[in-house]
């Protein structure tokens, strides 16, 4: 249909690697970190010393891959699979580039890796998605369910099969399949908005509502367990690439393996706030409170106003019981950002705490008129303006108690809250 | 000039890709032979006529070494009679600060500029155009990175700021808007779609640490803002009540109109990033987003895309409106075909839609008949949000956009319908140029049938592409093989254009779809009149159109090569 992805595609490769020459594909590194410039300063110096080496030629690809240097990874990758014919990770690895360009050019690619690995279900799930995004839909299901013979475990394969089932209007089996896709990877909202949808589809709408309501809690975030991909990626050394990385092991609860990233992308730079707030988040999550504390501090200190890192370090503060500190810092994320329901309620807590019964009531009230949303703050306000009204029946203040228990009603009604009929009964009880 | 360099190369990527064909016994399944695309490119001719027109203002982004966001998404048009004198004229809106022209066209066809005369100075990223008070003129609504402006046109295309009075100045990073009457009042409401809460203290880097524009995922979505028209004499956000604020994504692009043929108008949202919106009208003020389950809001892989622009349109002729959207480098553009279960199917790949787009970030849209055969052709324009993995641009080369964004630079796309699939007719200047191309509208700018387009440019001049069917005759060289036909539909009792009318003509060829809207696209607006080419044929038989208000009239047919008014209470109620 059009030349321009293929050339495009490859015009690095042909620039960089001239009849007869050996040329090193070079980035542009102006204003890269330095540990970047390092590293391809001493993978160059591997090259020039070693020439012939593919394996040399294809660690190179892969750090230019890891930081983004597309097409000169598909230069290195290219000479690296030329050196070493029998290599399956330099044919698929350029595969997988070249496909973000033109599925068609990667499929020659993709069967060449195949043929020297046949068994890489991660390789034949990618070659099948290829077919499909080239609509040789009967091929690409053949691919699927080949792969998941191979691995029935691999989610993208049952995906796949789902997908063109869909496509064919086939949404029974469809249903079947994404599934089975789903089951295996909970997390993947990919797989979960296409059942919701092939749920529609085959005339169950009910159900595909409640799983795209559940879908829009996961992230955008499409893990493959492809280890050979995933090398590449490991090779990134800019500091937003260890927060990458640190995040998509949070994803999976791997918050070991992401705080590991988060301390090396701090030891290269330790000026940027994102990666210590992030760490802060990781520490909590690892029961660290300390750590995650003194993190925070620091988020916060380089970028006061980083999104989240107030209301985070006053939610830190107040966990380890200083009052004073969690209460000045929620005052200042409610200066940040006004309508924060949740720091809303710390400053109530604390003030309750302390007995100031005006300021509670007050921001209270602030709260109530916000109207959250979010269920997990709605049922924190709602909790808390009944606490309250029962410490104001206990000290004698009834209609003051009932106040705060309208409130409460008010919202647990608005969200069809079980919690509605008690407070129903007991707001009878208090204006009796 | 980069498509000649890339033609060099060629041989030796080949070369590369044949080097790596697996052997016979590779033990891979065997594959199929892709499908046979169009087998000709049908020779549709634009030529740029913009160093003639009279335009040569810059359009100015604003950017600089910080990488301010907005200077990267912003580049508006309306394409609009906005003097009343039954011409087009231009309004170009500019993110930096007093970049915004308005270009009124004269009678010879030139445009002068008449920016300070009119009262339209300032900046924005898009606008919408409608009569928004029904006395009869096209009143203008700018979107900006704070507040929003509204403008409202004395008739002679003087306009009075009235953003204070009407409650119209929507905070936050407002993108495209919309206009529409979705309470059946006679009066257009609008919908804004907001970005993002955009921080310029947010530093974002690429390619090993190089600094580069942020992406949306940096910040915070915004919810969207309904705006009900009191009236013509103000608006009301009801933006809560109608159940528009439940989401707060990314939004860019935004088409109002009747999705589902159930009598209401509905709103589709293309976000960045974010999955995109299918708002359907319940019918009593309140709005569903069914993006998900009608299979609108992400791409046949589930995947949400980064949504700019939208083009909306009867692509397949089968009678309802298809949508397209175009995203990001490294994601296709995509194709929704209206399935009318109700919902949509992603048929990028039946379409050949994919493979063009793969290597460009798309902004404005627009399907419009480019050809005047009869079926809905598509213009894309393009240009990179962050610096491309290889720069097409030759710096100093006569194809070469202003310095800093010799990275960022893109060539536009024709695509040219061939019964159902797509090819790309963009190989001939000037698809070729270079540049950062964000609002596109197709209008008729001299009034000889065919659509001309308009694009706005980062940095450089908005570009005027003057189409060539009508000279020179369609796909044969033949004049007879593009007839054409516009219609405008009016209700007298507003006083204005019935916007989102649904018309339905009977052709020699079958029916055609139309609907009274503009062209939908990126950041701009255009002309509410509707453009049929009609090929060979000398005429159509006959025209049904659904009202807004949901009145179903028939009227008598009309012989090609004309604009035809179609006037509400004149026809024969179904």
């Amino acid at each position: 249909m059009t030349a321009r992805p293929l050339n495009v595609l490859l015009l690095a490769a042909a620039t960089v690697v001239p009849a007869g020459a050996q040329q090193i594909p070079t980035p542009r590194l102006d204003g890269a970190e330095p540990a970047v410039r390092q590293r391809f300063a001493s993978l160059q110096a591997d090259l020039r010393a070693d020439p012939g080496n593919g394996d040399a030629w294809g660690r190179y690809g892969m750090a230019l891959e890891a930081h983004t240097f597309t097409d000169e990874a598909i230069a290195a990758y290219g000479r690296a699979h030329e050196l070493s014919p029998r290599m399956f990770r330099w044919p698929y690895l350029l595969a997988a580039l070249a496909d973000e360009r033109s599925a068609a050019d990667s499929l020659p690619l993709y069967r060449a890796a195949l043929a020297i690995d046949p068994d890489y279900a991660p390789a034949r799930v990618r070659l099948a998605e290829a077919l499909e995004r080239t609509g040789q839909f009967d091929a690409a299901n053949r691919e699927y369910a080949w792969a998941a013979r191979l691995d029935p475990a691999n989610a993208h394969a049952h995906a796949g099969l789902g997908r063109l089932a869909l496509a064919d209007g086939d949404a029974e089996a469809a249903v079947r399949h994404l599934s089975r896709a789903r089951e295996l990877a909970a997390e993947n909202r990919s797989f979960a908005v296409t059942l919701a949808q092939a749920y529609a589809r085959a005339g169950n709408r009910q159900r595909g509502q409640q799983i795209a309501a559940a879908a829009r809690s996961l992230g955008r975030i499409n893990y493959r367990n492809d280890p050979v991909r995933s090398s590449v990626h490991d090779l990134a050394l800019d500091a937003r690439s260890y927060l990458r990385r640190a995040n998509a092991h949070r994803v999976h609860g791997e918050f070991d393996l992401a705080e590991r990233e988060l301390r090396a992308g701090i030891e290269v730079d330790g000026a940027r706030p994102e990666l210590h707030f992030a760490l802060a988040e990781v520490l909590a999550a690892s029961g660290d409170p300390a750590g995650s504390l003194a993190a925070a501090r620091r988020a916060y200190e380089q970028h006061p106003e980083l999104e989240g890192v107030a209301p985070f370090l006053a939610r830190a503060l107040f966990q380890t019981g200083d009052l004073s500190g969690a209460l000045a810092m929620a005052e200042e994320a409610l200066r940040l950002d006004a309508g924060d329901v949740s720091m809303m309620l710390l400053v109530a807590l604390v003030s309750a705490e302390r007995g100031d019964v005006v300021r509670t009531v007050e921001v209270l009230d602030r709260a109530y008129r916000e109207r959250p949303q979010d269920p997990v703050t709605r049922e924190g306000l709602i909790r808390l303006l009944t606490n309250v009204g029962e410490a104001m029946v206990g000290s004698g203040l009834p209609d003051a108690a009932a106040g705060q228990f309208e409130k409460a009603l008010d919202l647990a009604e608005e969200a069809g809250s079980p919690e509605a009929a008690g407070l129903r009964r007991r707001l009878a009880q208090v204006r009796r | 000039m980069a498509r000649n360099r890339a033609a060099r190369v060629a041989g030796l990527v080949l070369a590369i890709a044949s080097a790596c064909s697996a052997p016979p016994d590779s033990g891979v399944a065997p594959a199929e032979a892709p499908g046979a695309g169009p087998e000709a490119t049908p020779a549709v001719r634009f030529v740029d006529v913009t160093a003639e027109s009279g335009i040569d203002q810059v359009l100015p982004s604003g950017t600089d070494s910080t990488y301010p966001m907005p200077a990267v998404m912003g580049g508006g048009l309306a394409v609009f009679d906005a003097d009343g004198d039954g011409d087009l004229d231009l309004y170009v809106v500019a993110p930096a600060a007093g970049g915004n022209r308005f270009y009124v066209q004269q009678e010879d066809g030139h445009f002068t500029d008449a920016t300070t005369a009119a009262g339209l100075e300032g900046d924005g990223m898009g606008c919408a155009v409608g009569d928004l008070d029904n006395d009869g003129d096209l009143d203008l609504y700018v979107t900006r990175v704070g507040p929003d402006r509204l403008f409202l046109n004395d008739g002679k295309g003087v306009f009075a700021d009235r953003s204070a009075a009407w409650d119209a100045a929507v905070p936050g990073w407002s993108s495209s808007a919309a206009l529409l009457d979705y309470d059946r009042d006679g009066y257009l409401d609008l919908y804004v779609a907001r970005y993002v809460a955009f921080d310029p203290a947010r530093v974002c880097s690429q390619h090993g640490g190089r600094r580069d524009f942020c992406g949306p995922t940096e910040f915070e979505g915004l919810s969207d803002i309904l705006l009900h028209n009191l009236g013509g004499n103000g608006f009301e956000n009801v933006s809560a009540v109608a159940g528009i604020n439940a989401v707060e994504d990314a939004g860019l692009g935004v088409v109002a109109a009747d999705f589902d043929h159930d009598g209401e108008v509905d709103i589709y949202v293309a976000n960045d990033a974010d999955p995109n919106n299918l708002w359907i009208h319940q019918g009593s003020g309140r709005f569903l987003d069914d993006g998900v389950l009608q299979g609108a809001a992400f791409n046949r892989w589930g995947n949400s895309e980064a949504g700019m622009g939208i083009a909306a349109g009867d692509a397949d002729l089968d009678l309802d409106l298809d949508l397209f959207v175009t995203h990001l480098i490294t994601e296709t553009n995509t194709y929704y075909r209206n399935l009318m279960l109700p919902g949509f199917e992603d048929a990028t790949i039946d379409t050949e839609l994919g493979a063009a787009s793969l290597d460009l970030t798309g902004f404005g849209a627009a399907f419009f008949d480019a050809d005047n055969d009869g079926d809905l052709d598509l213009a894309v324009a393009n240009g990179a949000v962050k610096r491309r993995p290889s720069a097409l641009a030759t710096p100093g080369g006569v194809d070469a956009p202003p310095a800093f964004w010799s990275e960022y630079a893109e060539p536009n796309l024709l695509l040219v319908n061939d019964e159902g699939r797509f090819a790309d007719a963009s190989a001939q200047p000037p698809w070729t140029e270079l540049g950062l191309s964000r609002a596109l509208v197709p209008a008729d700018l001299d009034r000889d049938g065919d659509l001309d387009l308009v694009i706005a440019n980062l940095d450089g001049a908005p570009r005027i592409l003057r189409n060539l069917t009508i000279d020179t005759g369609s796909v044969s060289d033949e004049p007879a093989a593009a007839n054409w036909l516009q219609v405008r539909a009016f209700d007298p009792r507003l006083g204005r254009e019935a916007l989102g009318a649904r018309i339905t003509v009977r052709t020699p060829d079958g029916p055609r779809l139309l609907h009274a809207l503009p062209p939908g696209s990126y950041l701009s607006a255009g002309p509410a009149t509707a453009h049929l080419g009609l090929g060979a044929a000398e005429g159509v038989q006959g025209f049904e159109v659904v009202w807004p208000d949901g009145l179903t009239e028939r009227f008598a047919g009309a012989a090609a090569n004309q604009v035809v008014e179609i006037i509400r209470g004149e026809g024969q109620p179904k």
